[in-house]
């Protein structure tokens, strides 16, 4: 990958987290909106992570199992959180 | 001509005695008996060390039962108190389950996976030493319970909760079975990824995955599921230890309580049982097949059986051991539906067995009669257990001894005799010696009656519970319990008929020729009493075995790291309970050992001989590090899965939860969010300027991650002394908000610094020019794990700084 693409990768993130922190605590969103925009962002970020920084966008198919194995791991996660927000 | 000097001279007898040690695949001894077994990375030797271990094991377990048993004979007997007998049934749980059953089957697995698919030995030799030392330690640990004030562990071998908390048993023991286990459970992952990457990444070409022998097949999924149970039981004991030892809220609140712990245990736990069942049921699939004289029927569906059958639904049946803890009625409902699917894998792979055998000309050697013992336990203990998945019926039956038998014919019938039936089987391979087959015989037959004798009765005590140290004599129980106790005394003293067989295979038995059963399977290739060679060729398809090669040198180099850090990381554990002194002692021996393993990576002092590619299918462009690597990140993932899971059940079940911001420093935590997200770039940068050869780009990179990643780590602990200074202070025993947050991010925090000495390192094998364009797969391994670590920030912060 390009450093290029890197910092742009990088740039996102940083964004990314301060949107989640944007929307805690400066927008008066109900609870419930607001923690499902900042789940979905935040496995924007994992992914984002995942397939640039763990460069599992560019190995070969098989490798690419291992990525099931984290998306389980995100779609884990997100199912947790939908979970207490029906809670 | 010349004369030639004296010194000429033996250089010429020395080169040409190491020509006929090449020749005759002998190995020139280079370290003493005790040190070569104390330093081995050798997997065979690491194989017989966790045999002899788990014998040791079995030995103390064994007492323990011996104890309970004789305590129950009579009703009002007074051998043991009540808190005696507590630690007795607690430890000999424990012990018999997790230090000597699942470790005898590791055993085997060490010893005959790389010869049954071709490797010189595992993935990765040190890591093999590095588990057995965790296990054998842990076991110490664990028992030095016995020797510390309020005695041993005696809350089960559950552990349940809030029974293992301070309040109820405030004595020491409790506290070192959890880091007994928690040794235990690192010990099992490395031994996992470990055993999975060399079977995944090298099996000698020819040895396709339909090839693979059976007893390795097992293996595999054993330690699939160890892989993927373990780090829920993992992040359980740490929350166990950390409420025992700070104070935390984890398992006496109503918050998280017992159904917390009954979860991460479970989830764990019923896993457990197919990984002490399989590895037996593996080698009774081969032995079933040898002595039928013809192959296994059936092979594919057995397999089907185990990958589509028993790997999942081990895991999805882990709530029938809490139909009475207060989960919903769906859940129970959908926990006994997948129950009682499960049993069909199981009877799948009975039918095979049976199938085999008919047609076959069976001959009834003891291995043979040690797995039909196995499997005719496995079908007694398997339909009573059919009755206790029912959701009814395991009502009447939780918490009586017909559980008790059950779980006995499964664990001890299934997984003993058939762990048995493969000593027979594979030891005249180790030693090249034949047991006596009379003795061998008579082992069975008493063991077989003696251990229905001791559970079979159990049956019939429907009305007896079965966690109660005495009983009265009105109760009717006394003399079922006076015969289970003769059957109990008799097992044991059965087993010292293997006691002899052992000894006799090892020192005095007759010599038996390299294949003395006429076995067409490939670990019986090649010479007995070969346990310094393996044979790495090409597997043959027409001979089931290897050919073409010649006996080649597998001992990997001996190395101390594993046994020094194992030893220090026991002591510092000990010393936690016992003594500050011995804290500190094991702490330097520890670092000495960490400092040691680095030092070797560093000059390469460590070299594991190159193992030539084979077959690799899926994962033909990946090397076993690579894949071993990928491996532990999936351990970890579930770990951090398991912990975030715990922490999202602790808030459903707190109805108030203070506002993240009126505690922490929101714009602090930011800040430092963004420093590690960003170390997690420049520790990309620096495997991209490795790539294209840049070295200078490389240690400047990394150093930049370092100082990123270092101030995170300072900020983050600046962060905890403000909380703790706060008025009232926010602290970890002060509700769960704190148990819960310190817990997260200490355990995030642990990984920040096992990144950092990853990248001191990094950073001096680069200066050192240890990397180059083409050499540099450890960085790459180090950016997969640094960006694993971002990864679980990016859900840590928002959990906990943001809503």
């Amino acid at each position: 990958m390009r450093v290029g693409s890197m910092i742009a990768v990088w740039v996102y993130i940083v964004l990314a987290t301060v949107l989640e922190v944007i929307v805690s605590y400066v927008f008066p969103f109900s609870w419930a909106l607001r923690d499902t925009a900042i789940g979905l962002i935040a496995i924007s970020v994992a992914a984002a992570i995942v397939l640039f920084y763990m460069e599992l966008k560019y190995q070969p198919r098989w490798e690419s199992l291992f990525l099931v194995i984290t998306l389980f791991f995100v779609g884990d996660l997100l199912m947790i959180w939908t979970a207490s927000l029906v809670h | 001509m010349q004369p030639m000097s004296v010194e000429d001279r033996l250089d010429a007898i020395e080169k040409r005695l190491t020509d006929i040690e090449k020749h005759l695949g002998v190995r020139k001894p280079q370290a003493s008996w005790l040190k070569s077994w104390l330093l081995t990375t050798d997997h065979k030797q690491v194989g017989m060390l966790y045999f002899v271990t788990a014998f040791y094991f079995l030995f103390i377990g064994g007492i323990l039962a011996l104890l309970m048993r004789t305590q129950l004979a009579y009703p009002e007997s007074t051998l043991l108190t009540s808190a005696a007998y507590n630690q007795a049934v607690s430890m000999h749980g424990l012990i018999m389950v997790l230090w000597f059953l699942s470790p005898l089957g590791a055993a085997f697995a060490n010893y005959f996976v790389p010869l049954q698919i071709g490797a010189k030995d595992v993935a990765f030799p040190r890591f093999n030493a590095f588990s057995y030392w965790m296990y054998a330690f842990g076991g110490i640990v664990a028992l030095t319970g016995f020797f510390v004030p309020g005695g041993a562990a005696a809350a089960g071998w559950t552990n349940y909760a809030p029974l293992s908390s301070k309040l109820f048993l405030p004595g020491g023991g409790e506290t070192l079975i959890a880091l007994g286990l928690l040794m235990l459970w690192g010990s099992l992952t490395m031994g996992g990824v470990n055993l999975i990457a060399t079977i995944i990444s090298m099996r000698a070409p020819g040895m396709t995955w339909i090839k693979v022998p059976t007893f390795t097949w097992f293996t595999l999924v054993t330690q699939l599921l160890l892989l993927f149970s373990v780090p829920s039981i993992f992040s359980g004991t740490l929350a166990l230890i950390v409420d025992r030892s700070l104070g935390s809220l984890f398992f006496v609140s109503s918050g998280g309580s017992s159904i917390l712990w009954d979860h991460m245990w479970w989830f764990f736990g019923h896993p457990e049982v197919y990984v002490v069942i399989l590895p037996g049921l593996g080698a009774a699939a081969e032995i079933i097949s040898v002595f039928s004289g013809r192959p296994l029927y059936a092979k594919k569906a057995i397999l089907l059986s185990l990958i589509f059958g028993m790997l999942p639904f081990s895991f999805a049946i882990y709530g029938h051991h809490m139909f009475l803890t207060g989960i919903n009625a769906l859940e129970r409902e959908i926990f006994t539906v997948n129950t009682e699917i499960n049993t069909l894998p199981s009877g799948m792979i009975v039918l095979c067995f049976a199938a085999t055998m008919i047609g076959g000309a069976v001959k009834f050697k003891t291995p043979m009669l040690m797995a039909l013992g196995s499997i005719a336990t496995f079908v007694i203990g398997g339909v009573s257990g059919v009755f206790d998945s029912s959701l009814f019926l395991d009502v009447q039956f939780r918490g009586t001894y017909q559980v008790v038998s059950h779980f006995h014919y499964i664990m001890v019938g299934t997984a003993e005799f058939a762990l048995f039936g493969a000593i027979y089987y594979w030891m005249p391979k180790w030693t090249g010696r034949m047991y006596n087959e009379a003795v061998g015989k008579l082992h069975f037959v008493l063991s077989f009656v003696f251990f229905n004798i001791l559970f079979f009765p159990m049956n019939f005590l429907l009305d007896m519970p079965r966690r109660i140290y005495t009983y009265a004599p009105a109760t009717g129980w006394g003399p079922l319990n006076y015969i289970e106790t003769i059957g109990a005394w008799g097992f044991a003293l059965a087993q010292i008929l293997l006691l002899y067989v052992m000894i006799e295979m090892a020192t005095f038995g007759k010599r038996c020729g390299r294949n003395p059963w006429g076995v067409n399977s490939p670990e019986w290739t090649g010479d007995v009493e070969s346990y310094v060679n393996n044979y790495p060729a090409v597997y043959s398809t027409a001979s089931s075995s290897f050919d073409g090669g010649e006996p080649v040198h597998s001992l990997t180099p001996l190395n101390s790291s594993p046994l020094v850090i194992s030893a220090g990381l026991a002591m510092a554990f000990m010393g936690l309970v016992v003594s500050l002194p011995l804290l500190l002692v094991g702490i330097v021996v520890g670092v000495w050992g960490i400092a040691t393993w680095f030092r070797d990576d560093l000059y390469g002092l460590f070299k594991v001989p190159e193992e030539p590619i084979g077959e690799r299918w899926p994962f033909n462009q990946m090397s076993h590090v690579r894949v071993g690597v990928w491996l532990a990140l999936a351990g970890e993932m579930i770990l951090f899965t398991a912990i975030i899971g715990s922490y999202l059940f602790i808030r459903e079940n707190v109805p108030i939860w203070p506002l993240p911001a009126s505690i922490h420093n929101i714009r602090l935590a930011t800040f430092n969010t963004l420093l590690l997200f960003s170390s997690g770039m420049t520790a990309f940068l620096a495997l991209h300027s490795i790539r294209n050869g840049n070295r200078n780009g490389l240690v400047g990179w990394l150093g930049a991650t370092f100082a990123l990643a270092g101030s995170f780590l300072s900020i983050k602990i600046i962060e905890w002394f403000q909380l703790l200074s706060m008025n009232p202070p926010f602290t970890i025993a002060s509700g769960l908000p704190g148990s819960t947050y310190y817990f997260m991010t200490g355990i995030h925090a642990v990984h920040i610094m096992v990144g950092l000495a990853f990248m001191v390192f990094l950073i001096t094998k680069g200066i050192h020019n240890g990397f180059s364009k083409t050499n540099h797969d450890a960085v790459t391994y180090f950016t997969l794990y640094w960006a694993f670590v971002d990864i679980v920030w990016v859900f840590l912060f928002p959990l906990l700084y943001l809503i």
